[in-house]
């Protein structure tokens, strides 16, 4: 776990959704980016992640799973997102073989299972690029 | 190790409440107190976070209205049944739940409260009305 905290959480706290309808995967991944220092807000669906997003909650990047019940997937919050805030890093995670024409420039998607060092490194990297913006 | 596990004995609250712009301030709040906090966003994945045991909860605090295959009041009958030793509060109201969460602050592991039950409420309707514009 130190091996990982040394690759995460910048001196400010970086805040980050989690939207997950499998309870279980949600918490997980929660609770790992809680222990390495990250503010973590949890969403079960998109519905609730676009309505915590359109509230005054400041989020530096979404973690979405792909396959989730509800008005849209993770594909789906991803294009919405696309469309309103376009420079939100998001990142997706799934069972599935997606194309890379399915998620567009720059985004890249986790094939579960995966290492959350491989996550966590890149989410070093977009928080970077997002903080330089 | 699962990051979300309460192996230190932190005492631990699965927060059950479909509202996610009550239930995120609320979450904030009970892990500012020291609790290892769990969200739920249905009675439904509470009941599969409790059968899995993995965080152990210590204590449930749902609100009434929240949807699933049982409503608060009949997730709260059978966790008490199931596991008498988890102790279990409801809160039917947005008021409620904030007294509920600074009660549950005068006994947690930090023993005192960040701020008192009017500003976790303000926050909360703060949060909507943003929400809402």
């Amino acid at each position: 776990m130190q091996e990982l905290a040394s690759t995460s959480a910048a001196d400010e706290p970086r805040h980050i959704l989690v939207v997950d309808d499998t309870i279980a995967a949600r918490v997980s991944l929660a609770g790992l980016l809680r222990v390495l220092g990250f503010i973590v807000y949890e969403a079960a669906d998109a519905d609730q992640a676009l309505t915590l997003l359109s509230a005054s909650l400041p989020v530096d990047c979404v973690i979405t799973d792909v396959e989730m019940a509800g008005s849209m997937n993770g594909l789906g919050l991803l294009r919405h997102l696309r469309n309103t805030t376009p420079h939100l890093p998001v990142v997706l995670v799934t069972g599935l073989d997606l194309r890379p024409q399915d998620l567009g420039d720059g985004v890249v998607c986790f094939r579960k299972p995966y290492r959350p060092e491989q996550l966590l490194s890149h989410l070093d990297t977009v928080l970077a690029k997002h903080e330089s913006r | 190790m699962n990051p979300a596990d309460n192996a230190d004995d932190t005492p631990s609250i699965l927060l059950v409440d479909a509202e996610i712009l009550a239930r995120t301030p609320i979450a904030a709040y009970l892990r500012e107190c020291g609790y290892l906090v769990i969200e739920a966003a249905t009675t439904d994945e509470a009941w599969t976070l409790l059968e899995r045991r993995q965080p152990l909860v210590d204590i449930v605090f749902c609100a009434l209205d929240t949807p699933g295959a049982r409503d608060g009041f009949a997730l709260a009958k059978a966790v008490r049944s199931r596991w008498p030793d988890i102790h279990v509060v409801l809160a039917g109201t947005l008021q409620k739940a904030a007294e509920v969460a600074t009660e549950l602050c005068d006994d947690g592991p930090h023993l005192r409260k960040p701020y008192d039950s009017q500003l976790l409420v303000n926050w909360i309707k703060r949060l909507r009305a943003s929400a809402r514009r």
